[in-house]
C-alpha cells in the first residue's frame, strides 16, 4: 500500500445513490491503466484514495472500492451479495444433515448483454491466467497484480456499442467492477419495489430506528466499517452518497451521528441525491418524500462537514418537474440510469481535489473552505461536456461564456448562478496544447500570456467571480464515458468529447469527454432551503401518522423547520454588507 | 359495513364466516410451510436466490424472515412467532403450528354453530390449566453442567447435523458457564462469535479469551507474544489536524512542514509515554506488552512502538473494549495520564493468524476470562451463517435454563401430559366452554404428531401409543424419534426450556383468540384509493 495515501471510505445508502455510485465507480475503473507501458503522461489520480488492494484466499490480488453500500432486499437482481471475486471454486456442497433436504430455488434472472460479456471476459481471463501460471511460477510476484482483470484488452470495452436503456432496471445491471464481499449490506426488513401490502421504506424514522431495533444489522455495519477503516494508515474522511428522500435518509443520519462521534476530526462529505422524476407517484408519497427530505437535510447540514444536495430536477418538491437541460446532452429524465450518469460523472470530477496524486488537499480542508460560517450546504454545478470544439481553444471557449458561467446547476433551486462565497472548480480533459491554439490576435494580451490551463482558469474565475474565494484544479485526463455509460450525448459531440461540425455516426459511442465542475458555497442555497422550508411548513404533519409511528414528535418537526429557517439565513448576504 | 362501502366503493369487506375462513386458511397455510421443520428429523431447507446466494436453514425464525408474506393474517402470526424468538430464542415453529392447529380445531366446533366467543372462553380456561400442568411437570433441580449439556443438545440437534451439534453443545455450555456470575443476569453479548472461512464446520472452537479480526499493522511487530501485559485504551495515536481552519494556503512549504511537526510532537509525546510505561512494568525479559487501542495509530507511532518491542492494534471495536477488560482484567484507559500497573490486563498468549487478506489476533490463556469467543469455522459463508444462528439459539437455551432454574421434559412429553390433564379437567367444567377446552387439548397434540410425521411414523398410532404409555407410567413420556416408541425424556436427556413453553402457551392462546373473534375484515386503506 502506498505510504502516504490519505484514504477515504465511501458509504452509499439507497437505491438511487447506488445508481449514481455505480456510474461513478465505473468511470473510475475505466480510467485504470493496467499496463505501465501504455500510460501516457504523469499519473494524475491516486486511485488508492478510494480503492483498496486485497487478496483472496487463492492469493489473487484484488482491487476493490473501499465502499459500504446499503440497499433493500430484492434490489440486487443478478448480483450476489458477496460478489464472485472471493469465491472459492472447488465447492462441492457437503450436506451432513441426516434427514431430508429440500431445495427452494428462485428462477435465475437473466443477465443482460453487458453483464454476459463481462462474465465471458472474466472467464477468459481466468483461463488465460491458468495457462500462464505454469511457465511463470518463479516470477509470480508482480505478474498478477493486474492480471486479475483487464490486462488483455478484451472486446467488451472495445468498440462494442451497448444499448442498455431498456435492460437496466437496477444498478447492478451495469456494475462493471467487482465489489468486495463486505461491501454490500442488504436491509432485510423492507422490500425493494414493494407490492401494495408490504411496508414501504419511505419514512425518515423507519431508517433512523433500523440500527436501534436490529442488533444483527448494527453489528454487521460495525464490522464492515471496522474492516475498511482499520486498514487505513491515514484515514482522512468519509464520503456519503445517500437517497435523501426516503428511509435511507434516516439511516444515513443515524450512521453519520455515530461517525461524528467516533471520528470527530475526519472530514465528512455527504451528497444527497434524488431522482429527477418519480413516476406514478401519489400525493401522499410526494408528501412523505417532502417531509423526509426536510428532516434529512436539516440533520445532514448539522452533522456532516459539508452537505451537497443533488438532483436533475431543479424544482424538487414542486408541482411540475423543471429539468436541468444541458446544451449537448439529451437524457431521458424518466430513466434513473440516465440521470444518475450525469450525477456520477459530476461526482467523479468534483472529488478530484482529494484524489490527486500530487498536491492533493484533504476532504477536511475542502469542506472547511466551503462550509465555513455555518453554511454547511453547498451547491454543485457542472458542464458536461465542457463545450470545447475540435478546432477551438480553451481561451476561446471561455470567452464565449464571458457573461454567463458555463455550468449548469445540479443542486435544485440554484439556477440563478449568483456569485458564490467560495468555490472549488475542476476542469478536466483539456490538453495543454488546446489552451490557445488558433487564438485570434484580437484576444486580450492578458490571456495571450497565459500558457497553462491552470493560469487560464484562475484568470477566468477571478474575472467572473471577483468576490469569491476561488480555487481551481485541472486535470489532463478526461472523464471516461465508455460502456456502460448511457448514450446521452448529442450528435455534435465527437468520440473524444470535443464538439464537432460533423455529426457522430450512430454506430459510435463517445469514449471520453472534457468536463468542468464547481462546488460552491453560494447564496443560491438559501433559495433551496427556503423552498424546502416553505413547502414543508404547508404540510399538516398531524395528518401523516406514519411519521409519528416511526418516532417523530410534533415538536421535533417544528424544530426542524426552525432550524431550516436559520440555515437559510446563514446564506443571506445582507448581514455581510 | 355499508358505511365504509358508501364512502369508499373500492373497500373490500369480508364478513363473519368468510372473515374467519380467511384467517384460518392463512394460519393453516403458514402451518403447512413450517410443519416439516419441527424437530431433529425435520427437513433442511436450502434457499437459492436468483443471483445464486445460498441460505441453508431449518430454523423457523430464519425462514419466516426470508419469506415474503403478503397475507396480513399470516404476517401477523409470523410477527408473533418471531417475537417469540426475540423473547425466548426458540419456539418459532411450534408457535406457528399451535396457532394453526388451535384455529383448525376451533373451526370444527364453530362450523357446527358454536359461537367463537365460547370457544375462546374455553381456550382461556384451558390455557390456565395447561400452565398448571407445566408447573407440575417441570423438573426443578440443580442446573449443573450435565443438565445444561442436555438442554443445549436438544436445541442444537434441531439446527445442525448431530456430530456438529454435539461439538457445539460443549462449546456453548462452557461459554455460558465462563461468563456467568452468581446472582447477576447473564449477558450473552460477552460471548463473541467470530467467523473464519477456513477448514470445516467441525473445527469450530471455543477460545477462552478474545479473537479480533484485525492484527498489528507493522511488519516488525511480533506475531506471537507470551506473558503479555495488555493495555487497552481509547487515545488517539495518530497525527491529526488539531485546529479547524481553512488550511489551504501556507505561505511556503517549510511553513507547512513546521506546523505539521508541531502537531506531530503532540502525538509523539503520547507514544513516548506508553513506551516509558512499558519499560517500567516489563523489567524482566520474558514479559510482553500489547497495546489495543480503540482509536487510530498511524505508521510513525507504530514504528516507534515496534522498535521497543510493543505490539499495537488499532481501531479495536467498541464492543470488544468491554470484553477485553472482562477477559484479561485491567480497564480501558481514556487518557494516558494516570496509568498504573493495575490498569493492565494479562494474557498468557497473544498471537496472529493470517488468512488471505484477513488477519486475526487471538488473546488467549487469560487468568479468569469472563468474556469468551466462539470461533466459527466453515468452508463457505452459508455454513458459517447457519452455525452462527444455531449457536445463537443454543446460547439462549442455556441461559434460559440457568435463569429458570428448571427444565421441561422434551420430545412432546409436555403436550401429551397437558392433553391428558385437560381432558380430565374438561369433565369438571360446566357448559359449552368445555368444547373449547377439548379443542385446545387436541391442538396441543400437533407437536408430537408432527414430530412423529417428520420421523416417518404414523401420527395417530404414535399418539395412541404415547397416551397409553403415559397412563401406565405415570410420568412424562416422549417420543423416541429413531424407533417410534415411547421414552422417558429426562432419562435420555431431552430437555426443553420452561420459559419457551410458557411463552408459547401465552402467545398462541392470545393470537388464536384474537383471530377467532374477528368477524369482519375490511380493506379500505388509503393505498387502495390510489389511481
Amino acid at each position: 500500500m502506498a505510504g502516504t495515501t490519505k484514504e477515504v471510505v465511501t458509504i452509499q445508502l439507497g437505491h438511487y445513490a447506488n445508481f449514481v455510485g455505480t456510474h461513478w465507480w465505473n468511470i473510475q475503473e475505466s480510467s485504470f491503466v493496467y499496463d505501465p507501458g501504455v500510460c501516457q503522461g504523469p499519473k494524475e489520480i491516486n486511485h488508492d484514495v478510494l480503492f483498496r488492494e486485497g487478496e483472496t484466499l487463492q492469493k489473487d490480488v484484488t482491487y476493490t472500492p473501499r465502499l459500504i453500500a446499503f440497499d433493500l432486499k430484492g434490489s440486487l437482481n443478478t448480483l450476489r451479495q458477496e460478489g464472485t471475486l472471493y469465491d472459492i471454486t472447488d465447492e462441492a456442497e457437503d450436506l451432513k444433515w441426516p434427514s431430508d433436504v429440500t431445495l427452494h430455488k428462485v428462477d435465475v434472472t437473466r443477465k443482460n448483454e453487458f453483464l454476459q460479456d463481462l462474465d465471458k471476459q472474466d472467464l477468459c481471463l481466468q483461463q488465460e491466467k491458468a495457462t500462464q501460471e505454469i511457465p511463470h511460477q518463479e516470477d509470480e510476484k508482480g505478474e498478477h497484480t493486474g492480471a486479475d482483470r483487464g490486462d488483455v484488452t478484451p472486446d467488451v470495452f472495445g468498440s462494442k456499442l451497448y444499448n442498455l436503456d431498456k435492460s437496466v432496471s437496477v444498478w447492478s445491471d451495469f456494475l462493471r467492477l467487482h465489489l468486495h464481499p463486505r461491501s454490500l449490506t442488504v436491509i432485510e426488513e423492507y422490500q425493494y419495489e414493494n407490492k401494495e401490502d408490504s411496508q414501504p421504506f419511505d419514512i425518515f424514522g423507519c431508517g433512523q430506528q433500523l440500527l436501534c431495533s436490529n442488533q444483527k444489522l448494527k453489528q454487521q455495519v460495525e464490522d464492515k466499517l471496522h474492516f475498511f477503516i482499520e486498514e487505513c494508515d491515514h484515514l482522512q474522511g468519509f464520503q456519503l452518497l445517500l437517497d435523501s428522500y426516503n428511509g435511507f435518509g434516516g439511516l444515513a443520519c443515524h450512521l453519520l451521528e455515530d461517525l461524528t462521534d467516533e471520528y470527530s476530526t475526519k472530514g465528512l462529505l455527504s451528497f444527497g441525491v434524488t431522482p429527477a422524476i418519480f413516476e406514478n407517484s401519489t400525493r401522499i408519497q410526494d408528501t412523505h418524500r417532502l417531509i423526509t427530505s426536510a428532516l434529512t437535510y436539516e440533520k445532514l447540514a448539522n452533522h456532516s462537514s459539508l452537505f451537497v444536495p443533488l438532483s436533475l430536477n431543479s424544482a424538487l418538491w414542486g408541482r411540475k418537474p423543471d429539468l436541468v437541460s444541458f446544451p449537448h446532452l439529451k437524457y431521458n429524465a424518466l430513466l434513473d440510469y440516465h440521470t444518475s450518469a450525469v450525477l456520477g460523472a459530476s461526482l467523479d470530477t468534483v472529488t478530484v481535489p482529494y484524489r490527486l496524486e500530487t498536491n492533493a488537499v484533504s476532504v477536511a480542508e475542502l469542506t472547511d473552505m466551503l462550509g465555513s460560517h455555518g453554511r454547511k450546504v453547498a451547491a454543485l454545478s457542472a458542464s458536461l461536456p465542457f463545450p470545447i470544439t475540435d478546432s477551438g481553444s480553451l481561451v476561446e471557449t471561455l470567452m464565449t461564456h464571458s457573461d454567463s458561467l458555463p455550468w449548469k446547476p445540479l443542486t435544485p433551486y440554484c439556477a440563478k448562478c449568483s456569485m458564490p462565497f467560495a468555490q472549488s472548480s475542476v476542469l478536466r480533459g483539456v490538453h495543454g496544447n488546446l489552451v490557445k491554439r488558433n487564438l485570434a490576435p484580437t484576444a486580450p494580451k492578458l490571456l495571450r500570456d497565459c500558457s497553462t490551463v491552470e493560469e487560464v482558469m484562475r484568470l477566468y474565475l477571478t474575472d467572473m467571480c471577483p468576490e469569491s474565494l476561488n480555487v481551481s484544479w485541472s486535470l489532463q485526463q478526461a472523464c471516461q464515458v465508455t460502456a456502460p455509460f448511457p448514450h446521452i450525448f448529442a450528435q455534435d459531440v465527437s468520440v473524444n468529447g470535443l464538439l464537432s461540425q460533423k455529426a457522430r455516426p450512430d454506430t459510435l459511442g463517445v469514449s471520453s469527454v472534457p468536463m468542468l465542475s464547481s462546488l460552491q458555497s453560494s447564496p443560491d442555497v438559501a433559495s433551496l432551503v427556503d423552498h424546502l422550508h416553505t413547502e414543508a411548513t404547508r404540510v399538516n404533519i398531524k395528518k401523516f401518522h406514519k411519521f409519528f409511528e416511526a418516532g417523530l414528535e410534533p415538536d421535533d418537526f417544528t424544530e426542524t423547520l426552525n432550524n431550516l429557517e436559520t440555515l437559510a439565513q446563514q446564506y443571506s448576504t445582507d448581514t455581510l454588507l | 359495513m355499508s358505511a365504509v362501502k358508501s364512502l369508499n366503493p373500492k373497500a373490500e369487506v369480508a364478513r363473519a364466516a368468510q372473515a374467519l375462513a380467511v384467517n384460518i386458511s392463512a394460519a393453516r397455510g403458514l402451518q403447512d410451510v413450517l410443519k416439516s421443520n419441527l424437530g431433529p428429523k425435520g427437513t433442511m431447507k436450502m434457499l437459492v436466490s436468483g443471483s445464486g446466494d445460498i441460505k441453508l436453514t431449518k430454523d423457523g425464525n430464519v425462514l419466516l424472515h426470508e419469506m415474503q408474506i403478503q397475507h396480513p393474517t399470516a404476517s401477523l402470526i409470523a410477527r408473533v412467532a418471531t417475537a417469540q424468538d426475540d423473547i425466548t430464542g426458540d419456539g418459532t415453529t411450534s408457535n406457528v403450528l399451535i396457532i394453526g392447529e388451535l384455529l383448525k380445531q376451533a373451526d370444527l366446533y364453530i362450523s357446527e354453530g358454536l359461537h367463537p366467543r365460547i370457544v375462546t372462553e374455553g381456550f382461556e380456561l384451558a390455557r390456565n390449566k395447561a400452565l398448571e400442568v407445566l408447573e407440575d411437570i417441570k423438573v426443578v433441580r440443580e442446573i449443573d453442567r450435565d443438565t445444561l449439556i442436555n438442554v443445549a443438545r436438544t436445541s442444537l440437534r434441531t439446527k445442525v447435523h448431530p456430530e456438529l451439534a454435539d461439538l457445539l453443545t460443549e462449546h456453548v455450555v462452557d461459554a455460558v458457564l465462563a461468563i456467568s456470575k452468581p446472582d447477576e443476569p447473564i449477558d450473552l453479548h460477552m460471548v463473541e462469535m467470530m467467523e473464519m472461512q477456513h477448514k470445516t464446520d467441525m473445527d469450530t472452537t471455543l477460545v477462552r479469551g478474545i479473537v479480533m479480526d484485525h492484527g498489528a499493522r507493522h511488519p516488525d511487530m511480533k506475531k506471537r507474544v507470551e506473558n503479555a501485559y495488555i493495555l487497552t485504551c481509547n487515545v488517539s495515536l495518530e497525527y491529526e489536524k488539531s485546529e479547524v481552519n481553512a488550511g489551504f494556503f501556507y505561505k511556503s512549504a517549510t511553513e507547512r512542514e513546521k506546523l505539521v511537526q508541531a502537531e506531530r510532537a503532540f502525538t509523539d509525546a503520547r507514544v513516548a509515554k506508553i513506551i516509558e510505561f512499558k519499560k517500567q512494568v516489563c523489567d524482566e525479559k520474558n514479559k510482553g506488552f500489547v497495546v489495543i487501542n480503540q482509536k487510530g495509530i498511524d505508521p510513525l507511532s507504530l514504528d516507534m512502538m515496534a522498535k521497543e518491542g510493543i505490539v499495537a492494534l488499532r481501531r479495536a471495536k467498541r464492543r470488544n473494549m468491554e470484553r477485553l477488560a472482562l477477559a484479561c482484567g485491567g480497564m480501558a484507559m481514556n487518557s494516558l495520564d494516570d496509568m498504573t500497573p493495575e490498569c493492565l490486563g494479562y494474557a498468557g498468549l497473544v498471537y496472529e493468524h493470517v488468512l488471505g487478506e484477513q488477519k486475526y489476533t487471538f488473546v488467549e490463556e487469560c487468568k479468569n476470562p469472563q468474556s469468551v469467543t466462539i470461533l466459527i469455522k466453515g468452508p463457505n459463508s452459508h455454513t458459517l451463517a447457519q452455525i452462527k444462528d444455531a449457536i445463537h439459539d443454543g446460547l439462549r437455551a442455556v441461559k434460559n435454563a440457568i435463569e429458570d432454574g428448571s427444565v421441561i421434559p422434551g420430545a412432546g412429553a409436555f403436550e401429551i401430559a397437558a392433553h391428558a390433564a385437560l381432558m380430565k379437567y374438561k369433565e369438571g367444567v360446566k357448559g359449552r366452554p368445555r368444547l373449547g377446552i377439548a379443542a385446545y387439548a387436541d391442538a396441543l397434540l400437533v407437536i408430537p404428531k408432527v414430530l412423529a410425521q417428520n420421523s416417518g411414523f404414523d401420527a395417530q398410532e404414535t399418539i395412541v401409543k404415547l397416551q397409553e404409555e403415559y397412563a401406565a407410567a405415570g410420568q412424562p413420556v416422549g417420543l423416541d424419534l429413531s424407533s417410534g416408541e415411547a421414552l422417558i425424556p429426562t432419562d435420555v436427556g431431552i430437555l426443553d426450556n420452561y420459559r419457551v413453553k410458557k411463552q408459547l402457551l401465552h402467545s398462541c392462546t392470545v393470537i388464536a383468540t384474537n383471530l377467532l373473534l374477528v368477524d369482519e375484515i375490511m380493506r379500505a386503506g388509503l393505498s387502495s384509493l390510489k389511481g
